[in-house]
Formats: structure tokens, C-alpha cells, sequence
């Protein structure tokens, strides 16, 4: 009876193969001998691997965005830093190493109150440029340092196409969107007056279409945008999708006189292989 | 534009570190490393869409909150299910064990006409195997949920529950006895 209780445990290492193969022999023959540990094993082989028929939850991306609407109210109401207290944190590390390497503490001090200036400074001139405008910076470098909404947000809307060619570009390396930057970019796919940036919303957005409404403001821009390279890759995108719901538009398109002609046997096709 | 790559690089407890000095943002890569797997223990328990989306959220926060609680010699997956393990025991205690209709259960497809023979059976051996395991208790439904969904192994799930390996290999097994005496009330352990 002991030998029976010390083989039980190891089924389910028998059956996730995890024994060595001297334990699956001693496992093996035991069974052979003993009809009631053979006849537990093959009812709990029996339910465990049905067990394993159980179909996998669908996971709904949506958990994204709650996630990112979690992380920034948690943000919001924690206790920031702020970057001056960051740069301080810095240079107090910064003192600290100095300190283990024995220089005089008056030389430190002093550089401290240096940097400690400069950072102030720069600061304030960031304070004073909270309103938006960022013309005083490189504006690549604002991209490429600052990871921070309010930022992407002012980049959207400056006045300089490549500017928003950038911003729009930024939104593809962040980690996941949140709604607020969704509904730029879309606001951005149908208002800009640049193709290009345009386009490189489209993109953006076309890496999202698994979510129910941009699917949906994708297939309304379309009947929202007039550049016949726009137009056609919007329409790529809803072949690609097999979105026949944007057939609906792509008739509304095709009714206006001033279509490309291009674009209007682009929609003829990708109406049929939707049909 | 590198942070976010050179972030992917990173580990789980280098970046848990980091998020635990203050950049809450880099949760973000670790919820996108585990929040399928997190989703889909919830989900086994509750089986409930909505619900289980709530509870992945306040599992998530409270790794925010509990930051400073992490320490540098925890393993962050196993420190995750230990957290996801108390949201999940949390919201039992609150409700109770509930019995769940399942959104893809068989009542709620009674009027496909489409459903054949086959797939009818198949339905039904899903629905009794949800309905058996949510009669179990608690314990013995983690057990089996961490051993058989989750893909651990017996070491971690023993760190998981605090306990040895020995010991979760017992309970494994009576908690799969549990599930056959439900599933086939006549037989004997």
C-alpha cells in the first residue's frame, strides 16, 4: 500500500513527461501489478485530459486600453516627480560617487550649486513653455526624449508637416495606446492637410484595426478624404481587412464626379472581391 | 525612440526594479508580457468576460501600489500569480462562489440550428467540465488551474502557494479525485 501512495503523486508527471525514465519503468510496471492504482490512473488520465480539451479564453484587446487608462489616472493622482527633483536625484548621485572617490567636498558642493542653477533654469523655461510651443527647442530631440503624452499631443497639432510626420511616427514605438492618442491620430487621418501625414496615421491606425471602433472610423474616413493616394490606400486596407461594410462608402464614392479615375476602378475591383 | 526597445530587453525583475524606483510606465511592458496569462487564470475562475477584465486591472494596480513590497530577490512572475491569487481569493470573498453561465455554453447556442451531433457533444463535455470544476472548493481549483492552464511547474506553483512540491502533487491529486467523484459520482477514490 506505501508503494501505492508514493506512485500516485507522480501521474501527473507522467503525464506532463517529467519523469526520468527509470521512474516512468517504475511507474510503468507497478501499474502492470496493481489493477487498483491502473484503474485510478486511467480515470484521472481520463479527466485531465479532458482538461486539457477546454478551449483557451479569448483574450479581447480592449484590456490594452484599460490598462493604459489605469496606468495614467495611477500616475496622475500618485506623487510625481517632477524633472527637477529627477536632476537633483541625478546629481546627488552623481555627489555620492565623487564623495567614494575621496575629492574634496567643497569642489562638489560647488559644481552641485552649478548644476543645480543650469537645471533650475532650464526648468523654467520648460514651465514657460507648457502652453504648447516648443519653438525654442530641436524639435527632434523633444521627440525623441520626451515620452510623454502632452508632448505627442503638442507635436500633433504644430503647424509643421514633418513635425507631425514625426509625432505621428512616435505613436507606433509606444508600447500601447490609450483612447485619447487613438482619437488624435484618427482626427489627424481626417484633417490634416498633408498627405504624408495622413498617410502615416492611416498606418498607425491600420495596426489597430482589430479594435471595433477604429475599424469603424477607418471605414468613415473614407468617404472623408479627397487625396487619390490616401483614398487608394484606404482602400487596400479594407481589402486586406475584407471589411464589407465599407462597400456602403465605396458607392457614396463612387458617385462623386470629381474622383480620381484611378481610384474609381480601384473601388470597382475591391467592390467585387469583397462581394 | 530606443527606450521602448532597450525596455523590451530587459528582464522581468530589472524592470520591476525600475517601475518600483518610480517609472510606473514600464509596467507597461510587463502587462504586455503577462497579461494574457494573468487574463486567462481570472477568467478560468470566474468566467466571466467583464469581470475578469475588472479583476486583471486591480491586479495591475496593485502591483503599483504594493511596489515597494518587491524585492529584488522575488521572481516577478511568481510574485504576479501570488498578487492575482489574492484578487482572485479577494472577489470570492466578496461574492461568493458563484455558479456562471458561460457566455459559449450550450443553453445559449440552443437555437443554432447549425450545431451537429458532434459538436453538440463536444459542447456538453465542456459545459459539464466547467460545471464540475466550479463546484470544487477554492483551493482545489487553483491547484488543478495552475497545473494544467498555466503551464508552471510544480516548483513554481509550490512557491505560488507557499508551499513544497511535495505537497502540490498531493493536493493535485485529491483535488483531481474531487473532480472525478463530481464528474462520475459513482466511482471510488
Amino acid at each position: 500500500m506505501k508503494k501505492c501512495d508514493k506512485i500516485k503523486p507522480l501521474f501527473f508527471s507522467y503525464f506532463n513527461h517529467e519523469l526520468s525514465r527509470d521512474e516512468e519503468l517504475s511507474l510503468e510496471t507497478h501499474l502492470q501489478t496493481c489493477p487498483d492504482c491502473k484503474s485510478e490512473f486511467d480515470t484521472i488520465q481520463a479527466v485531465w485530459e479532458s482538461l486539457g480539451n477546454l478551449p483557451e479564453p479569448p483574450v479581447d484587446p480592449i484590456v490594452i486600453t484599460q490598462f493604459t487608462n489605469m496606468l495614467n489616472s495611477y500616475q496622475e493622482a500618485g506623487p510625481r516627480k517632477t524633472y527637477l527633483q529627477q536632476l537633483i536625484a541625478n546629481f546627488s548621485n552623481f555627489f555620492n560617487q565623487l564623495g567614494q572617490r575621496h575629492y574634496y567636498p567643497r569642489f562638489a558642493y560647488s559644481l552641485l550649486l552649478i548644476l543645480i542653477s543650469f537645471s533650475l533654469g532650464y526648468y523654467f523655461s520648460r514651465v514657460s513653455d507648457a502652453g504648447g510651443n516648443y519653438a525654442h527647442h530641436d524639435k527632434s530631440s523633444v521627440i525623441a526624449d520626451k515620452a510623454d503624452k502632452k508632448d505627442l499631443f503638442t507635436l500633433l497639432n504644430s503647424p509643421y508637416a514633418p513635425v507631425r510626420l514625426r509625432a505621428v511616427a512616435y505613436s507606433n514605438d509606444l508600447p500601447s495606446l490609450d483612447s485619447t492618442i487613438v482619437y488624435a491620430l484618427i482626427t489627424t487621418l481626417n484633417n490634416d492637410t498633408n498627405d504624408n501625414v495622413r498617410l502615416a496615421a492611416l498606418e498607425s491606425l491600420s495596426r489597430l484595426s482589430h479594435n471595433p471602433y477604429v475599424r469603424q472610423e477607418l471605414i468613415k474616413s473614407l468617404t472623408n478624404q479627397e487625396s487619390p493616394i490616401v483614398q487608394v490606400a484606404l482602400i487596400d486596407l479594407m481589402l486586406e481587412l475584407q471589411e464589407k461594410r465599407s462597400i456602403k462608402y465605396f458607392k457614396k464614392m463612387l458617385k462623386r464626379n470629381s474622383l480620381n479615375s484611378i481610384v474609381k476602378s480601384r473601388i470597382t475591383e475591391t467592390i467585387q472581391k469583397l462581394g | 525612440m530606443n527606450y521602448n526597445r532597450d525596455a523590451n530587453d530587459l528582464t522581468d525583475n530589472s524592470l520591476m526594479e525600475k517601475v518600483k524606483g518610480g517609472n510606473a510606465q514600464l509596467l507597461t511592458v510587463l502587462f504586455m508580457r503577462y497579461h494574457k496569462d494573468i487574463y486567462r487564470f481570472i477568467f478560468r475562475f470566474v468566467r466571466h468576460k467583464e469581470e475578469s477584465q475588472d479583476l486583471l486591472q486591480t491586479v495591475f494596480y496593485r502591483v503599483l501600489k504594493y511596489k515597494h513590497t518587491y524585492k529584488e530577490n522575488y521572481e516577478f512572475r511568481t510574485w504576479l500569480y501570488q498578487i492575482t491569487r489574492n484578487v482572485v481569493s479577494d472577489n470570492f470573498k466578496k461574492n461568493g462562489l458563484v455558479y456562471y453561465s458561460d457566455e459559449n455554453s450550450l443553453a445559449d447556442k440552443a437555437d443554432d440550428s447549425l450545431l451537429i451531433d458532434q459538436e453538440i457533444e463536444k459542447q456538453q463535455q465542456i459545459d459539464s467540465l466547467n460545471l464540475a470544476l466550479d463546484k470544487l472548493s477554492f483551493n482545489d481549483r487553483e491547484v488543478i488551474i495552475l497545473s494544467r492552464f498555466q503551464n508552471l511547474g510544480y516548483v513554481e506553483i509550490a512557491k505560488i502557494l507557499n508551499s513544497t512540491e511535495g505537497a502540490v502533487r498531493v493536493k493535485l491529486h485529491r483535488a483531481i479525485n474531487e473532480l472525478k467523484l463530481i464528474l462520475h459520482p459513482k466511482s471510488t477514490k
